[in-house]
């Protein structure tokens, strides 16, 4: 009797245990697969695409935006004549007969067609009603203004995984911010497939991407584009830059190279194209550098203005080396001033003397040209400056004139900008607000990096480079009535351990208006052939776009004549 | 006795006014699915419209697109300004 008690217990327990094995590999151990398989049955899982944020300019204007665009697919299994359809699709669509022919023939279920196409083309083909031919909704960068500020915005390219990527520029840079968040979620549906009235089971958030804000300003980044094509294409040159910043606040207003790419069809252009070469090359400055040599030597007061150079009468020995003024003039006994306003060599030795090579290494470093600006740009480069061990008299002397020392455009620009902004040097900055998806405005406050000058030397050096561009070798291509502060640069190229004698790099540096500075601009051509000086080329450049700024900052001239 | 059956015929009451409650509201909604559908449809119109009405607008308002209209319409620019710049007097009298 006892057994059998024992049997049905047994057999019980057994089953239960059996039971509830089954139910805790249904429910613990398949839980996850078997509940995607419920879904996929009863619904479907959709995904919600984050839009990539815009990058407008300072007046709200979308130089970067989305498109609607399609990319066309195709189900291999269900197109029946291959042949017939390839010729049809590539009729219509961007994409030899040969390569949609051989996608239709890959083994599986799902085959890109092509990606990127417009609304208008995407109804032509929907038009053919193809079976097997389907359509997914896809966005791709847009750009209103074509090819403008191409090197400054970067574009938008695929990762390892087939996903959108920012590459270069502000693209790059910001690529997290701007490319948000995708987020899936599945939508029920009933037998004929109609979606049911149901909450839409969302397992997180889709976030689209934040929009970023410039200080660029587009009428005059349209307008410097302009010009630097014209000065290039005038004077012959291989190429061109021109940065203009706002040295009160660090924002860059203007940024343009030449040449230059498209970012919708950026794979057809040279990769050395893509960089933008404002951030990225290192150059020779040439005479461009000497305002900031001799603010350093009057800001720790060991010149003034009028001091007297008693070793200007003629070439300058160093070491075994004799260095000569640009047009082989000489003055005795020239001012500070004068150094400046005829771009003297001898001059600009004279105060690399007097400074010595502790105060000239520390007066380029506080003036940030032995370090990256910090500018939110993709690919920032940056020159060092050599250890002290290493440096000889020659080395001390021509790096007062901008030669033996090397800097990027915007490590010049920024620290020529202290001058403007009474001595304080503030970080370059392309980007001012950022907008998130929930519309919060952040706004990125001017920072000022150093203060490598005293306001008294900044008023002393703007009236020093206003007196070389009235009185200096540019003087011809002033704008009458300004007062303008600015800088000539021409500078040689090295090459093979020697400088190029025929080829240089022209540059004027300036700002406008002197007294209240608007903004502070560079302007670079590179290896012109018209003519080889900065005085001749890259000055009315710079005067030409400056007529127009000030015209548009509303500034009306101040002296008569 | 009677107690239990008064609980037992509520309990079926209250069964019988939930099912038909339950069968009202699937009812109501059955149809919904499809005006959602539509809706959703009519919103993807309308984006889609939206996005290509943006893409329009800021092809004509972009300063590239401007310029080359100028220059068909034969505009040139101006290269010489007027600068007032003294105290005007805002009427004479003569």
């Amino acid at each position: 009797m006892r057994w059998r008690y024992l049997f049905v217990l047994f057999t019980f327990f057994f089953s239960f245990f059996i039971i509830l094995s089954k139910l805790f590999y249904w429910q613990v151990v398949k839980a996850d697969e078997l509940s995607q398989l419920g879904q996929s049955q009863y619904g479907s899982v959709i995904t919600i695409e984050a839009k990539r944020g815009d990058i407008e300019t300072s007046d709200g204007f979308p130089v970067v935006t989305n498109k609607l665009s399609y990319l066309v697919f195709a189900n291999p299994k269900e197109v029946t004549d291959k042949n017939k359809v390839a010729d049809l699709l590539s009729s219509i669509l961007d994409t030899k007969a040969a390569t949609i022919s051989a996608r239709l023939d890959l083994p599986g279920y799902w085959a890109s067609i092509q990606e990127g196409v417009d609304s208008g083309i995407k109804d032509k083909v929907e038009s053919l009603n193809i079976p097997g031919i389907g359509f997914q909704v896809e966005y791709t960068r847009f750009y209103p203004e074509a090819s403008m500020a191409a090197q400054l915005l970067g574009f938008v390219g695929k990762d390892s995984q087939g996903n959108d990527k920012g590459y270069f520029g502000l693209e790059g840079y910001y690529d997290r911010q701007l490319r948000g968040r995708d987020a899936s979620a599945v939508e029920i549906h009933d037998a004929l497939g109609r979606p049911i009235l149901s909450k839409l089971d969302n397992s997180a958030q889709s976030q689209d991407g934040r929009t970023l804000v410039l200080h660029i300003n587009r009428a005059i980044q349209f307008l410097v584009e302009q010009k630097l094509k014209d000065a290039v294409e005038k004077y012959g040159a291989d190429g061109g830059m021109v940065g203009i910043m706002d040295p009160k606040t660090g924002g860059i207003i203007a940024m343009a190279g030449y040449p230059n790419f498209d970012e919708k069809n950026y794979w057809e252009y040279g990769q050395s194209l893509y960089k933008n070469p404002f951030i990225t090359n290192l150059y020779e400055p040439g005479s461009t550098v000497k305002p900031i040599v001799m603010a350093g030597a009057i800001d720790n007061k060991l010149l003034k203005p009028d001091s007297k150079c008693p070793i200007c009468a003629g070439p300058v020995k160093v070491e075994d080396y004799t260095l000569h003024t640009w047009n082989d003039e000489y003055f005795p006994n020239t001012t500070m001033e004068d150094v400046i306003r005829h771009s003297d060599n001898t001059g600009m030795v004279y105060v690399s003397k007097v400074m010595g090579l502790d105060r000239m290494l520390s007066n380029f470093d506080k003036f940030g040209l032995s370090d990256p600006t910090g500018i939110d740009l993709q690919g920032e480069t940056a020159s060092t400056i050599s250890d002290r061990k290493t440096w000889y008299p020659v080395d001390i002397a021509t790096s007062a004139f901008g030669q033996g020392i090397s800097v990027t455009p915007i490590e010049l620009l920024d620290g020529f900008s202290a001058l403007a902004n009474g001595g304080a040097r503030m970080e370059p900055h392309i980007v001012d607000k950022v907008i998130t998806d929930d519309n919060q405005t952040i706004v990125i406050p001017p920072k000022k990096i150093s203060q490598p000058i005293s306001p008294q030397t900044a008023k002393i050096m703007t009236e020093m480079l206003v007196y070389t561009v009235d009185k200096g070798e540019a003087s011809f291509a002033r704008l009458k009535g300004y007062r303008i502060a600015g800088k000539t640069g021409t500078a040689s190229i090295p090459v093979a351990g020697h400088y190029d004698p025929t080829q240089t790099i022209a540059s004027f540096i300036g700002y406008a208006p002197a007294d209240d500075p608007k903004y502070v601009m560079l302007v670079i051509i590179d290896k012109p052939k018209a003519s080889i000086y900065g005085a001749e080329t890259a000055a009315p450049v710079f005067f030409d776009i400056s007529r127009d700024l000030l015209q548009y900052y509303g500034v009306t001239p101040t002296e008569g004549e | 006795m009677k107690k239990t059956i008064i609980i037992i015929s509520s309990l079926i009451g209250i069964i019988v006014v939930l099912s038909i409650v339950q069968i009202s509201i699937s009812n109501a909604f059955s149809t919904d699915g499809i005006t959602l559908g539509k809706m959703q449809e009519k919103i993807a119109q309308i984006e889609k419209e939206n996005m290509m009405l943006k893409e329009q607008l800021y092809t004509k308002s972009a300063y590239t697109t401007i310029q080359a209209s100028a220059s068909a319409e034969g505009f040139v620019e101006n290269k010489s300004s007027i600068v007032l710049g003294g105290v005007q007097p805002l009427a004479i009298r003569q």
